[in-house]
């Protein structure tokens, strides 16, 4: 018995390490070893490619030619194949075309099979496809979608071998699937491709997609192709994509990330950073230090030009500069149209010589919004925009009827003309769209994909054999798609031949795949006749729950980024694409949960919750769970619950009544006892160093039962996790508590987390405020003030006058008066940050160094550290009354520096006096450059704009007073401010009021 | 229908079994139970009363001249308790010496003067008007640098018999080392002059040195810590972590070579293997198993005052509210050797170690930002055998074909010999620049032979596949005494980074 627990712990970590290593080993074979076909170029008819996008083809050529042979890529399919065909006795032989057959949905054409636990995956909605894709594209992608998009799902069509019947084919296509539609492709900024760079390789996208940064052979061999979005999307259809991406692909194989209007926007300026686009806006660039925008009018441009986004990098500068963007806004359809205007510093936006917004002013970059209604035509648009110092960015955003939030960049041109087609453009031609539409049913286009919605989508009329009747070596399968096959020696009908003229579409199954298939297609014949009593249903065997979760989990890619009972999960080449906020979490903070047996710790509704809308229960991971929200996904979360729920009786006797339990709770939770919120979030409570879980959500989200056990064993849940138990070996640390019966404790933390945000908050977040008050005696507080070094010192005196000296800059920094100090911030917790002064009349005193000596009263004062100019701390001596006399030595010298309260008419003041000798100990550099006999040495006392004597007090900036009663001050000007100096005498002695 | 059924036996069968793993550990509950009590017959914690007002988060202790001691605070407070040693542990009384001082780590007394080690630097504090309260607040060295994040704390060791005293730097966060000399421990000399003198530290809990005034520290768990340990701060030695290398950069004078950086993803002995300035963790804590953060630790120097284990090393953990035991040994060059789990129950989280010369142990604790399994937030709190030994495995030796054990009483041969009484599992962890690790590579070496001596208080374990480099987590649970006694703790975890020739 003894060796069971240590097996059960020891898998989950052997799986770490060798999964890792196994699965990523053998995902390498299908590439190398995949016979995928050569793409047949003699029989593939040719578009004649546009003489302006001839760089670009040329490109995809290249890349096609250095590329291994591409044939679909199904992620879950490359990733399993070889490790799941290996242990075939476990794993039935038609799971691999099972998973073929859902992906590719060739039940669209061959009718429905039984018994696959997720609907297959739809092909994309095309009813707006022209909108989305650049009709440029789709001719090209048509011709041969393999070539244009390596690895597509999309088979091609099949077209006539004369090429100019062919190109005629593809042209009607796109021009019925492009009528009418409104495609402008538009220009990236470069701050957001650098955004969406980041978001792209941390919110999740590059896990399936493939770090975009490396080269393809360093991808894993099952990264869902990309292809080309910079010549496929716009800007704005990318954008609107991303943020819906089930409008238009439904199946939720491409889940949602949950990105905000922003977050899209940037992933897509990223994904078509490449994009090329025509000058469309002329801007005018000005040079000058503004604090609100200048009268453009007046004003004679450094630079003028075309450029195609509003945006702060057109210039040259990035301080002190102003730009006038215009042009015209070209509006299709009339409506009402909002536009978002965000920037650093100030900007305003006019609209037909009307001001629609204005962010004028020196600030942050910030957003604001307004609608205007608009009518169909040109629209004289200006921006202008200044930046004065700091950080700059301008950005306009525009939203309306039929247009998500973008930018409005695309929309404009130069001139009040529309916008003209580019030479060789492809123009719909609307007198191919009937054929057009034709030829998308007769194609089979319409057997996948969808075009106009409910009862307007376009029914493909077609026929294909069913499953039962196929011969798995023809049609689709076969060798040599597309050769006209006759009718067999028995006259049947066959395959080929089903299809009219023999027009079925070739998929470029790698020889795998189509032997997969086949295995299939035999399988649901022989199973078919093994279960006469399931005869007319063409199925696959009925699956155990655990079989639905592994075919499910490779069709939608969970693992990818999970792990369950030790398939899939995170390889070498994905795992530095998963980050976190906080390092310091380790691996618990950067990668998602595995799953083995999460149906037993998720409650059915939430893992229903997390399937359909994503989830950010780990804020502190950069990788987001993504929103799937389809029938599959609700299915496989039902099917969690079904299979992993650890059936047992917990029923827990509550000794006390709830209110007292609840409270006993409440105190377990807190610093005082199991200190949980030391690392766990509770409610809008952070701590600092971890961030784990938000408490209050957890009885939301977990099943109680699981619940009561992980809290006695985490470990055994989570092999590696840092939570510790609070029950060592089932008893517990805290006695004394509702019996130390480890259930009652445990069930009565759960009670009280149940209240969720009303619930109580524990002992140890809300900060109580640690004033420190000095009353009879000086305090000392040696810490992280704000505004010095962290080597500050303040002290503070029961006469109310507080000052912070600050042992790098060896000088007094602030000074004030009131309360001392508050501290919490350094007392509680883990202690992070600086503290301010808690009181009132907080002054700032230069920096240092505070001693220096000047060859002439000309010689700026030395700004270097005085650490690296040779000072040296030596402490502080305390009086009797706890006030300390700082001691360094600098330039030769021991120099002693005391500040002491002095009672005035008013607020107390301080009395500082600086005393000097000749240092005896060594070390105590003279200067660097051993000027100390040239030039004289001086204390600088203050750096203000203003220093005047007024009645024998210097005055600084009209705030601090000092009065002088040892030493010679002299005022000289530095730049805009002025110094007061004093020349070192053995005592320097005045007092500051404020 | 009927797969469906066929599982549903299945997760009957599996449920009866994680069941029967329930049961079994409640067995081990029960066992557990009486662990605290069973330890307390031997060891006894005197627990000391702190008035209402003070906030005793240890962060150091020092015994003066006077047998007075000297707690430093989080809170920057220096306390000198007397009637600490008295019969009645309730008489003490707190004397605040001095105040103000930036969360002190490490304390150490010369000639009249403490000496706090701060964040920011070490201080010399004297009395020189003898009213009870330092009025000299002397920076003593503060060549190191400081950026105000919470995690760089640092550590200062007592003085070695040549008067240095050295500290140990924590880094910047787990990952970077922003100010001078983090991640670096730090020699400073009589006169306060400094020399680097290692490099490669992450996460320090305490620094100070073994009877023969060897250096050690403790690290936590984190990147290039798969886990908690005890290291031999060698002189010039790196430990790992090499976000502190770039201030080699500083070394003008040649005494230091810039070592080779680590390999991530690798194991602590290969890189010991590849990179010659390495030196792997002496003693490995197994997460979880002896603790999660290593704090501070006391060489035994009692002479059997603190019971039979004069010259091990005595390590908290903070969040296992722990006292832990290490039996340390030389083979070849290098240090390695066994720790076992001594005594749990303190009252907040153990941090601030101290051995007494009357042979008891000072444990201060704080668990501020920190759980712990002690809930006091923080506790003043003594170690005191009770002059009764207790049935242990007094030391684990590696030999060139197993284990030797030295056990502090004389065992039943019969089940000193049988094999059933023994276990044996080997591990490690991956050495890797993200945080922590799990337990890797697990074998599970063979018990060939048992030799035990005529005296009954040696055991010699010949096992088949010693591994190299892993902890061998060595349990002994069926052996008994020969008043028929089993071990105190029967866990021992050594952590073999050299298995010696003979």
């Amino acid at each position: 018995m003894s060796s069971l627990p240590s097996i059960r712990f020891l898998l989950p970590v052997v799986t770490i390490l060798f999964g890792i290593s196994f699965s990523d080993l053998a995902l390498t074979f299908p590439a190398a070893t995949a016979s995928g076909q050569e793409p047949e170029a003699g029989k593939q008819p040719q578009v004649q490619p546009q003489p302006q996008q001839a760089p670009k083809q040329q490109q995809a050529q290249k890349k096609a030619q250095t590329s291994p042979p591409s044939h679909p890529i199904v992620a879950g399919y490359e990733r399993f194949r070889t490790a799941d065909a290996r242990k075939s006795t476990q794993s039935p032989q038609w799971k691999n075309g099972a998973l073929l057959l859902s992906e590719l949905n060739c039940q669209s054409c061959h009718g429905t099979i039984d018994g696959l636990p997720l609907p297959a995956r739809q092909a994309p909605d095309l009813t707006k496809v022209g909108e989305r894709v650049s009709a440029d594209y789709l001719v090209r992608f048509l011709a041969d979608p393999q070539k244009i998009k390596p690895g597509t799902l999309m088979p091609a069509i099949h077209l006539p071998n004369d090429t100019q019947e062919a190109d005629r084919f593809v042209r009607a296509l796109v021009s019925f699937l492009t009528e009418d539609s409104n495609f402008r492709p538009g220009a990236v900024g470069s701050d957001a491709i650098q955004r969406g760079e980041r978001l792209f390789h941390s919110v999740g996208c590059a896990v399936c997609h493939g770090d975009q940064r490396i080269s393809e052979a360093d991808r894993p061999a099952f990264s869902v192709p990309l292809g080309d979005p910079a010549e496929k999307y716009s800007i704005g259809s990318l954008t609107g994509f991303l943020l819906n991406p089930h409008d238009v692909r439904p199946s939720g194989r491409m889940p949602s990330l949950n990105l905000t209007d922003e977050e899209a926007h940037d992933v897509a300026s990223y994904l078509i950073r490449e994009v090329d686009v025509e000058p469309n806006i002329s801007y005018a660039y000005f040079e000058g230090d503004w604090q609100s925008l200048p009268d453009f009018t007046t004003l004679t441009p450094v630079t003028t030009g075309g450029t195609t986004d509003f945006s702060a990098k057109v210039g040259a500068r990035e301080n002190q500069f102003a730009v006038r963007f215009s042009g015209y806004l070209q509006i299709e359809e009339p409506g009402e149209y909002e536009f978002s205007l965000s920037s650093d510093d100030g900007s305003r936006l006019l609209v037909d010589g009307n001001e629609v917004l204005n962010l004028d002013g020196i600030h942050p970059a910030d957003w604001t919004q307004k609608k205007v209604s608009l009518s169909r035509g040109p629209h004289p648009l200006v921006v202008e925009y200044f930046e004065n110092s700091g950080e700059e960015s301008l950005r306009l955003l525009i939203a309306g009827p039929g247009m998500n939030r973008q930018s409005a960049a695309a929309w404009m041109t130069i001139t009040e003309a529309k916008a003209e087609p580019k030479p060789g453009q492809f123009v719909a031609d609307r007198s191919l769209v009937e054929e057009g539409r034709r030829l998308f049913d007769s194609l089979g286009c319409a057997a996948c994909h969808s075009r106009g919605r409910g009862d307007n989508r376009i029914q493909w009329t077609g026929k294909a054999p069913s499953f039962a009747q196929m011969d798995p070596n023809k049609g689709c399968l076969s060798e040599t798609p597309n050769t006209i096959e006759s009718p067999d020696a028995t006259g049947n009908v066959t395959a080929a031949t089903v299809l009219s003229d023999s027009k079925v579409p070739r998929f470029s199954f790698s020889q795998r795949q189509r032997s997969d298939l086949r295995l299939l297609i035999q399988s649901v014949t022989q199973s078919k006749s093994e279960t006469p009593a399931q005869s007319g249903a063409e199925g696959i065997p009925e699956l155990t729950g655990e079989q639905r979760i592994e075919f499910t989990m490779t069709a939608l890619n969970c693992y990818a980024c999970h792990e369950r009972n030790k398939r899939g999960g995170i390889v070498t080449k994905t795992d530095k694409l998963f980050t976190g906020a906080i390092p310091e979490m380790g691996d618990e903070g950067r990668l998602p949960p595995h799953l083995n047996g999460v149906g037993d710790k998720l409650n059915p509704e939430w893992l229903r919750t997390v399937l359909n809308e994503g989830a950010r229960d780990r804020p502190y991971m950069f990788t987001r769970m993504p929103k799937f929200g389809h029938a599959g996904a609700r299915a496989l979360a039902e099917t969690f619950t079904e299979t992993d729920v650890r059936k047992e009786e917990l029923s827990v006797e509550m000794p006390v009544a709830e209110h007292r339990y609840k409270a006993d709770a409440r105190h377990m939770i807190g610093d005082r006892a199991l200190g949980c919120i030391k690392c766990h979030t509770f409610n809008e409570f952070k701590v600092v160093g971890v961030q784990a879980v938000n408490m209050t959500t957890m009885t939301k989200r977990l099943r109680r039962e699981w619940f009561h056990r992980y809290l006695m064993n985490p470990m055994e849940y989570r092999p590696g996790t840092r939570m510790p138990t609070a029950w060592p070996n089932g008893r517990s640390v805290l006695p004394k508590i509702l019996d130390g019966k480890p259930d009652v404790q445990i069930e009565s933390i759960w009670k009280y987390l149940e209240d969720g945000a009303e619930a109580k908050v524990p002992s140890g977040l809300q900060k109580q405020s640690i004033e420190l008050k000095p009353t009879d005696r000086t305090i000392i507080y040696r810490n992280f003030i704000q505004g010095l070094s962290p080597r500050g010192i303040a002290v503070g005196t029961p006469e109310k006058a507080h000052f912070a000296w600050d042992a790098e800059d060896f000088a007094p920094r602030l000074i004030w008066h009131g309360a001392f100090i508050d501290a919490a911030m350094h007392w509680e917790g883990r202690g992070p940050g600086a503290q301010s002064p808690l009181g009132d009349h907080v002054m700032e005193l230069p920096s240092g160094p505070p001693i220096a000596v000047l060859n002439s009263l000309d010689s700026p004062w030395p700004t270097e550290s005085p650490r690296d100019s040779g000072f040296e701390f030596d402490g502080y001596k305390l009086d009797g009354n706890g006030v300390p006399a700082f001691r360094y030595r600098a330039h030769g010298l021991q120099v002693t520096d005391e500040l002491r309260p002095v009672v005035t008419q008013q607020d107390a003041g301080l009395l500082r006096t600086l005393t000097t000798s000749a240092s005896t100990s060594s070390g105590d550099s003279t200067n660097s450059d051993g000027s100390t006999n040239s030039g004289a040495m001086y204390f600088r006392i203050a750096r203000n704009r203003e220093i005047e004597l007024r009645d024998g007090e210097w005055v600084l900036d009209q705030s601090i007073r000092c009065r002088f009663t040892a030493g010679q001050p002299l005022v000289r000007n530095s730049g805009d401010f002025k110094e007061l100096l004093v020349p070192v005498e053995s005592r320097i002695q005045y007092q500051m009021e404020w | 229908m009927r797969t469906q059924n066929t599982f549903g036996t299945q997760y009957w069968l599996a449920a009866l079994i994680l069941f029967s793993i329930a049961g079994f550990s409640r067995q081990n509950a029960v066992a557990g139970e009486k662990l605290e009590s069973v330890e307390s017959d031997y060891y006894e914690i005197i627990r000391y009363p702190i008035p209402e007002g003070i906030v005793l988060e240890a962060g150091a202790v020092e015994i003066l001249p006077d047998q007075t001691v000297a707690i430093a605070t989080r809170r920057g407070q220096i306390f000198i308790v007397h009637n600490f040693f008295g019969d009645d542990p309730q008489k003490v009384e707190y004397r605040l010496f001095a105040d103000g001082l930036h969360e002190v780590l490490g304390l150490t007394w010369r000639d009249g003067s403490l000496y706090a080690t701060q964040r920011c630097e070490v201080t010399r504090l004297r009395d020189s008007d003898q009213d009870g309260l330092a009025d000299e607040i002397e920076t003593f060295n503060d060549d190191w640098g400081i950026n105000g994040d919470y995690h760089e704390y640092a550590f200062g060791s007592p003085f070695d018999k040549d008067g240095n005293m050295y500290v140990a730097l924590c880094l910047t966060g787990s990952f970077g080392s922003d100010s001078k000399w983090r991640g670096w421990s730090l020699k400073i000399d009589r006169d306060g002059k400094m020399t680097p003198f290692a490099s490669g530290l992450r996460s320090p809990g305490g620094i100070g040195f073994d009877l023969n005034g060897e250096l050690f520290y403790t690290d936590n768990q984190g990147p290039w810590n798969g886990t908690c340990s005890l290291k031999w701060l060698k002189p010039g030695a790196f430990q790992g972590h090499p976000a502190g290398l770039k201030w080699y950069s500083l070394v003008s004078d040649g005494s230091l070579r810039l070592p080779e950086a680590a390999k991530s993803g690798t194991r602590m002995i290969e890189e010991a293997d590849r990179n010659p300035d390495y030196e792997p963790p002496a003693i490995l804590f197994p997460y979880q198993k002896m603790g999660q953060s290593a704090s501070g630790f006391a060489c035994d120097d009692s002479e059997g005052r603190f019971g039979p284990f004069h010259g091990q090393m005595f390590v908290g953990d903070v969040t296992h509210s722990t006292v832990m035991r290490c039996y340390l040994e030389k083979v070849g060059d290098h240090y390695q050797g066994a720790c076992f789990p001594f005594r749990e129950g303190l009252s907040s989280g153990s941090l601030a170690l101290k051995m007494a010369s009357d042979g008891s142990l000072i444990v201060g604790g704080t668990n501020r930002g920190w759980g712990s399994r002690g809930t006091e937030p923080f506790a003043l709190e003594r170690l005191r055998w009770k002059k009764v030994v207790p049935f242990e495995i007094q030391a684990m030796r590696a030999a060139s074909d197993g284990f030797l054990l030295t056990l502090t009483e004389p065992v039943d041969v019969d089940s000193a010999k049988a094999i059933d009484s023994w276990s044996i599992q080997t591990y490690t962890y991956i050495f890797q620049e993200s945080y922590g690790s799990p337990e890797v590579d697990h074998t599970t070496p063979k018990i060939r032979e048992i030799h035990v001596s005529d005296d009954g208080l040696q055991v010699h374990l010949v096992i088949d596949g010693l591994k190299r480099g892993h902890v061998h987590e060595l349990q002994a649970s069926g052996v008994r005494s020969r008043g028929g006694n089993p071990l105190l703790h029967s866990l021992a975890y050594y952590t073999l980074n050299s298995i010696p020739k003979e």
